[in-house]
């Protein structure tokens, strides 16, 4: 199907790339579906809500940041979601000036099951992990990014 | 907002299926406990707003600025490459 994006226009999208989020996202309640957009060559997705062309996510894929990246999830989410085996999961990218510079929550996950299409945001309990996470202090940074000059 | 006083021990039901417990007092802290059906989700006020203000903060950023971002990773991997 065609959706529309105020940053990307009208965009063509596969079925199975648009997540069903029952509970919509924190702070966005009302946004039940997003298509998820891998960009290619990069670890990055685009996340743009299917009611509200204006409203887009950058997501990254944890796990390429940040190697030791772990949580549980919550028995109560894997049976919300359904799932079974599949399971993906990306994490929220707050942009600053320069990628080094940006954050990733990693206390907030995205967890999507990707053969029935439903998706949560969910809040992880006593992990540790914050909402913002500086990109270039995460593990894997330094071999994700050349420093200036060489 | 209703006001209700309880004692260590005591509980309030909410709805039926929601019962929440005061274990205990300690000066200012008081201990709760919430027994709530698995559909519902139960979080510290503080982590729920943090998590609604950093959503706010990262959406809707201009394509421009994502597709300059991200030229600049791809770019950065390949040198490093």
């Amino acid at each position: 199907m065609i959706i529309e994006s105020a940053s990307w226009g009208s965009i063509e999208v596969e079925d199975d790339q648009i997540f069903h989020f029952n509970r919509g996202i924190p702070g966005f309640e009302e946004e039940k579906e997003f298509a998820i957009l891998p960009y290619e060559d990069s670890p990055f997705s685009m996340m743009q809500s299917l009611s509200e062309p204006s409203l887009s996510f950058l997501l990254a894929d944890p796990f390429l940041f940040e190697p030791g990246y772990e949580f549980e999830l919550p028995d109560h989410d894997t049976m919300e979601l359904g799932i079974k085996e599949k399971v993906l999961v990306r994490c929220i990218v707050t942009l600053q000036a320069s990628i080094e510079e940006s954050s990733i929550n990693l206390l907030a996950p995205i967890v999507m099951n990707p053969e029935n299409v439903e998706a949560k945001q969910i809040v992880l309990q006593q992990s540790g992990y914050q909402t913002r996470h500086a990109i270039k202090e995460l593990s894997a940074a330094r071999t994700l990014f050349a420093k200036d000059g060489e | 907002m209703l006001v209700l006083s309880r004692k260590k021990g005591e509980s309030i039901v909410i709805d039926d299926h929601i019962e929440i417990t005061v274990l205990g007092v300690e000066g200012e802290t008081v201990r709760i406990g919430i027994s709530a059906p698995a559909e519902v989700d139960i979080f510290r006020k503080e982590v729920h707003l943090a998590i609604q203000e950093a959503n706010k903060q990262s959406a809707a950023s201009t394509k421009d600025h994502i597709e300059a971002l991200i030229a600049q990773f791809q770019q950065s991997v390949k040198n490093e490459k």
